[in-house]
């Protein structure tokens, strides 16, 4: 195992707003360079594009004031979400969505909503392959508005399967009438983006009992879609619905006492495509081979942050719904956690957790199968604990005691789904509870490991490495503002995968150093030709230099 | 959307923030954000020039000393918002500078006032936190805040209307001297002269006066002092004229070796050598500029730059009278710093606006900004002890609103926009490994997928 490393990620870059944005503010693009620029928008109307541009061997930041059009003058209106997606071939061209609210100056005149698509015109001449349908600036030219009757939340995309076996991107856009309303376009018609029903094809989204703050849809097989829905009360819901024959296969819910600020489905390990120029190289197919313990790290699971409680991680969900779960320590002590990600910062394949909060911090946890602790020399009720059985403990990191703790106590049932759960659960937790307390009470002398054999006259304890799955903070940021938004997207065009920050004055374009990067890069391909069929002298010589 | 209030508009003109123009690129250069900082409360305006970064009490540990016009005086030390030691009723303090001013191996803090009085403080280091406690503890009355003023150990009237100072050994004599600028364009050299055993001066800790040394009359405002070494790397003392031009000031007693001593000569001899830069090219012949010399070039390197910035945006950095680069920016530049901010052994350039634009450039001409988003009086950039962290490199902001910030976490690993590939490429074994690896070094997009599985794809083989 290589030693664990922390990467410090700096600002590569910091892009000033004009004034403050929100939750729903930031959008990821394809550049046509094939990396990604973000689509920012900010409360007085402005917007703005930030990606990088290579100049020789140079990169610099490149960023730029988009003017979409009929979106009204600072001070009038207010930008709520936006969102955009890229037709799927054999079409092609940008789709952005926009929503705002008119800034009710006079009580006589009506609040108004409105949605504005936004997506390229062009005259047959001009339909080549310049890429110029994916242009900001000229989708920003033409524009489709629909007012709402609702006040608008998140605007979201995702693929929905029509009839003929097609697959089509829509607009999904949740209002405060309690419903989430699905927009497609329709080629043919001179209506361009129209609502259509939603029971066509989200049956999940049918009896919605409040406001849906955050939205969050996976496919993990083929016609099958995981989506998680984020209500303002607290609720989260879970359904496994069936897209050829539109119908729901399951479906879970919990409740939290605050509202759900971010979803996000992630699995334990990066999946990543073999460079075709590795494709041949036997050992590397070899180390693709599907082991169990690969299995277990491509189960989807289920981040979420909620304004006053800590982060929780809802593990397969596909088997346990929202059963199982980890919640990630001290999250909820910064203020409210607004937003998360799952993204690997320290190279090691494996996604971290990031939780942005309204305290201006940035939190990164990482997963960790296994505990060591001092527990007492095999009493028969641990002897559950030896077993490796890592994926049906039940429990739990340092602060999910107290989690089930409330979970009891509360009276409350936070997660309905677990009922026959629950009180197995409290049982588990009390055991949990009395070893952490003989480990406080042990303090630091948990450290030397012949502690225990002075302690002759109570039960003998031994160090031992448990399988107890948990997170552990592992490198925390500050920032100057609250975080909105955390996204993660190649935008230099060099295999690094940058962190993007959205907070409420602007957004960070973060990056660990260079250079130790390049180190781990170097270390990494000498053990790489090490490894390779003709490894041998060149090898050793390579390691002399 | 027709019937647009004019409530509406009036808002939208005094929003704080300007709305950005008409699709256009807005700015190329890389920025950042600097967030842990220390905020300190000092009443009073701050001119540049007396607020300093330095060991003011010898123990090692760098302090900040501030003064305002109103006369009072601060040192701030770690992360403690109470000032260590202060002084007031001083006159309208000017400038505020630390250095050996007595020779005699330990620092001193020089005020000087625009009244002309300058006052030196023997700072002793403070207590450590538990004895002070227990002094106040048991002096009753006479502790806490009694024990923090301080009283200057040697004052001494000079000419008034100083606006810029600098305590160093200016000639290379091995003796530290005083040189003080005036805004009535003249400057001055001081040297400490200890008193001899015949002299009466009892009392005092250090008995003895400054003695003018040298004077030069110039022609224009000078914006700042500072020093240099020249082409034989004698140190050299340089003081900035309007419209981004300097001017080398020849000492009396460097100038001794070549002219004799009599003094009708010596008033004929050329006392100043003007360096017209790319005077001709400056649009406003007189504006306002600033100097910094003795810019490292990187370790081991001897021969030193120095940078000039004028008040409407531009900054030069010039060798030997050469300009290597100028930079053109749309803020007003009034102060002029260096500062090793990549730790990389080179100092960078840093200059700040006005309106807090600080710009950090390299040598060759790459820059970083950071805004600190209010106006500012007072900016200096040097070395600060934060409790945990030793001295390192901090930029102070003092603003009109009696606040200092101290932002004490600027490192950066470079400053410009780096990016894996280039870095990749100045490896030396880069290459042989990718060919090994049957990768084509001559596509970046195979390389940069190469690197991207391997940073996130692969395993260590079992």
């Amino acid at each position: 195992m290589e030693s664990q490393k922390v990467f410090e990620w700096t600002d590569a870059h910091f892009c000033s707003l004009s004034s403050q944005t929100n939750i729903y503010g930031m959008q990821k693009l394809r550049t046509e360079k094939n990396t990604k620029k973000f689509l920012v928008s900010s409360l007085d109307s402005s917007f703005l594009s930030v990606e990088y541009q290579k100049i020789g061997d140079r990169v610099t930041p490149l960023t730029k004031g988009i003017q979409f059009a009929h979106i009204p003058v600072p001070g009038d209106a207010e930008i709520v979400s936006i969102s955009a997606f890229e037709r799927l071939p054999p079409r092609k061209g940008l789709v952005v969505g926009i929503t705002y609210v008119m800034l009710q100056e006079q009580e006589a005149k009506p609040k108004t909503q409105v949605l504005n698509i936004y997506s390229a015109v062009l005259t047959e001449e001009e339909d080549d392959d310049s890429g110029k349908e994916n242009k900001l600036e000229i989708v920003a030219d033409s524009c489709q508005s629909n007012s709402l009757t609702f006040i608008p939340f998140i605007l979201t995309n995702t693929e929905v399967t029509l009839e003929d076996g097609r697959s089509e991107p829509v607009f999904l856009l949740s209002g405060s009438d309690f419903k989430i309303h699905v927009y497609q376009e329709q080629p043919l018609s001179p209506l361009g983006v129209m609502e259509v029903p939603s029971e066509n094809f989200f049956p999940e989204f049918q009896d919605l009992a409040c406001n849906v703050l955050q939205l969050e849809i996976t496919k993990p097989v083929p016609h099958q879609r995981l989506t998680a829905l984020g209500f303002e009360d607290g609720t989260i819901r879970l359904h496994l619905v069936d897209t050829r024959k539109n119908e729901m296969l399951k479906d879970w819910s919990a409740m939290m006492d605050s509202p759900v600020t971010s979803l996000h489905f992630f699995t334990q390990q990066k999946i990543v495509p073999i460079p075709p120029c590795l494709e041949n190289a036997s050992d590397d197919a070899s180390q693709n081979s599907n082991t169990e313990e690969d299995a277990a790290s491509l189960k989807i699971n289920l981040l979420m942050t909620t304004a006053l409680e800590p982060a929780v991680v809802y593990r397969d969900v596909m088997t346990h719904g929202l059963s199982e779960f980890l919640s990630l320590p001290n999250s909820e002590k910064y203020d409210s956690a607004l937003c998360s990600l799952a993204a690997d910062i320290d190279f090691d394949g494996q996604h971290e957790l990031l939780v942005g909060t309204y305290g201006q911090e940035l939190l990164t946890y990482k997963f960790y199968p296994t505990a060591e602790k001092w527990v007492p020399v095999s009493p028969p009720e641990l002897a559950p604990h030896n077993t490796l059985q890592p994926m049906d403990e039940p429990t739990n990191g340092n602060d999910s005691p107290q989690f089930a703790e409330q979970c009891d106590e509360s009276g409350k049932q936070r997660h309905k789904s677990d009922e026959g759960e629950g009180a197995k659960k409290g049982l588990e937790h009390r055991k949990v509870k009395s070893q952490e307390d003989l480990m406080s009470w042990m303090g630091d002398r948990n450290l030397h490991p012949d502690y225990s054999s002075d302690r002759t006259d109570q039960d003998p304890l031994e160090l031992r490495t448990v399988p107890e799955p948990h997170y552990k903070l592992l490198w925390q940021h500050s920032f100057p503002c609250p975080l909105m938004g955390l996204d993660s997207a190649e935008m230099m065009g060099d295999g690094i995968e940058n962190l993007v920050v959205l907070t409420t004055h602007g957004l960070h374009v973060m990056q660990p150093d260079m250079n130790e990067v390049a180190q781990l890069i170097e270390n990494r391909m000498l053990q790489m030709v090490a490894s390779g069929p003709d490894a041998g002298d060149e090898f050793h010589k390579l390691q002399v230099e | 959307m027709v019937e647009r209030s004019s409530i509406a508009s009036s808002i939208s003109q005094h929003k704080q923030f300007p709305s950005p123009a008409a699709p256009a690129v807005r700015m190329m250069w890389r920025n950042v954000s600097f967030v842990d900082k220390i905020e300190l409360h000092f009443t009073g305006n701050v001119v540049t020039q007396s607020m300093v970064l330095g060991d003011v009490d010898n123990d090692g540990e760098n302090e900040l000393v501030v003064g305002n016009i109103d006369g009072d005086l601060a040192i701030f030390k770690g992360d403690s918002s109470l000032p260590m030691k202060r002084a007031s009723n001083l006159g309208m303090i000017t400038c505020v500078r630390i250095g050996d001013i007595f020779n005699v191996g330990k620092n001193f803090l020089v005020c000087l006032t625009a009244e002309g009085c300058c006052n030196i403080f023997d700072i002793k280091p403070m207590l450590t936190e538990e004895s002070s406690r227990g002094d106040d503890e048991s002096h009753g009355n006479s502790g806490g805040c009694e024990s923090r003023v301080v009283y200057p150990a040697y004052t001494q009237n000079l000419p008034a209307n100083c606006r810029a100072m600098l305590i160093r050994d200016t000639d290379g004599d091995g003796l530290v001297e005083m040189a003080v600028t005036y805004s009535d364009r003249v400057v001055r050299r001081f040297r400490w002269e200890p008193a001899g055993e015949h002299e009466a001066y009892s009392g005092l800790p250090y008995p003895g006066r400054l003695h003018q040394v040298d004077r030069w009359q110039l022609a224009g405002q000078i914006g700042a002092v500072t020093m240099d070494s020249n082409a034989e790397g004698k140190p050299e003392l340089l003081v900035s004229q309007p419209g981004r031009t300097y001017v080398t000031l020849l000492q009396r007693s460097t100038r001794q070796d070549t002219t004799p001593s009599s003094e009708s000569e010596e008033t004929k001899s050329p006392s100043l050598v003007f360096h017209p830069l790319g005077h001709s090219r400056v649009r406003n012949k007189d504006v306002t500029t600033v100097i910094i010399g003795g810019i490292q070039r990187g370790r081991g390197c001897s021969s030193t730059y120095h940078a000039l910035a004028s008040l409407d945006g531009t900054l030069v950095l010039v060798e030997k009278d050469k300009i290597l680069w100028s930079l053109q920016v749309d803020h007003r530049l009034f102060v002029l710093d260096k500062l090793d901010v990549t730790g990389n052994g080179q100092e960078e350039v840093v200059c700040c606006s006005w309106d807090g634009q600080t710009y950090i450039v390299n040598h060759s001409r790459e820059v970083v900004r950071y805004h600190f988003k209010e106006n500012v009086a007072a900016f200096a950039a040097g070395y600060y002890c934060v409790p945990g962290k030793g001295n390192v490199p901090c930029f102070v902001y003092a603003t009109f609103k009696n606040q200092l910030y101290i932002y004490h976490n600027i490192n950066l690993p470079c400053v410009e926009s780096a990016s894996l590939l280039p870095v990749m490429e100045k490896r030396p074994s880069t290459h042989q490994l990718l060919e090994k690896l049957g990768v084509d070094a001559t596509k970046p997009d195979m390389v940069q997928s190469f690197y991207h599985w391997t940073l996130y794809g692969w395993k260590p083989s079992k």
